[in-house]
């Protein structure tokens, strides 16, 4: 893990135990930068979904593969960039992911979601969420707007 | 189930998570032990979260699978969420679906009574 001024980059092998690590770190970071607590937890949460899909789904059987994040911080900015080789994120994914996941009837049981939410979680606690894709790997970057702490 | 601890009380199970983190490393093991629970006929359950310091959405979709199973929101509850945890389930709506109540003897007595 190198520091930066305000950015890092790390590694983890495309394992789920291993995705905690990245979820932490990523939460640490949020705060060391002053993140308030919520948004620490937004942060950790959507770096968590999008390693985890990478793992479950680009990287699924290549548990030595590796993942690399960066995080990096200016005033009011936070940004997550999320490289992987895998499997891409099929085109329609990220749009298809709109948060209708979560209009299910309360009062009906068979409607309540037990999976597919992930996508939507990033996109309502991040405000921008990009995917590129090409013949040398897939970059996911999220940002998250902040609000600056007072000096 | 080194991760859970398990107790009766008034007919109900007690489930205390001892593990900070309940996301997809876990959710698949943590469903299928809670179903093995209720096979073993365990109709009413109430989940200590007092230790948890994080769930994602796959811990949620297990959750999701247990209340199922158990027929709904009067057989499960949930105690001492904390806010971090919370959070996600306000961003999904589950805080609608999930009864949350803030100790263990609020959900027994919940539970107690349907």
């Amino acid at each position: 893990m190198a520091i930066s001024n305000h950015s890092i980059r790390l590694s983890i092998k495309a394992s789920l135990s291993d995705v905690s690590i990245v979820g932490v770190v990523c939460r640490a970071l949020s705060a060391e930068f002053g993140l308030s607590a919520v948004e620490c937890t937004e942060v950790e949460l959507a770096v968590v979904e999008a390693t985890t899909n990478i793992v479950k789904y680009g990287l699924a059987d290549c548990p030595e593969a590796d993942i690399h994040l960066s995080v990096s911080y200016q005033v009011g900015i936070l940004e997550v960039t999320i490289e992987d080789k895998g499997i891409p994120m099929p085109d329609e994914e990220l749009a298809k992911a709109d948060g209708s996941v979560f209009d299910y009837d309360i009062e009906d049981m068979d409607s309540w979601p037990m999976s597919g939410m992930g996508l939507s979680l990033i996109k309502a606690v991040m405000n921008t969420v990009e995917y590129h894709t090409n013949s040398q790997g897939n970059i996911l970057k999220m940002v998250k707007n902040t609000v600056p702490p007072s000096s | 189930m080194d991760y859970m601890v398990f107790k009766q009380q008034d007919g109900i199970a007690i489930v205390e998570f001892q593990r900070k983190r309940i996301d997809a490393a876990l959710a698949v093991k943590l469903r299928d032990d809670l179903q093995t629970l209720i096979n073993q006929g365990n109709k009413k359950i109430a989940f200590n979260l007092q230790h948890v310091e994080f769930i994602d959405s796959s811990g949620l979709g297990a959750l999701v699978s247990v209340m199922k199973s158990l027929g709904g929101n009067q057989n499960m509850a949930l105690c001492q969420v904390k806010d971090a945890v919370l959070t996600v389930f306000k961003l999904t709506r589950m805080d609608k679906i999930f009864v949350i109540l803030p100790s263990e003897a609020e959900v027994v007595a919940r539970l107690s009574l349907s």
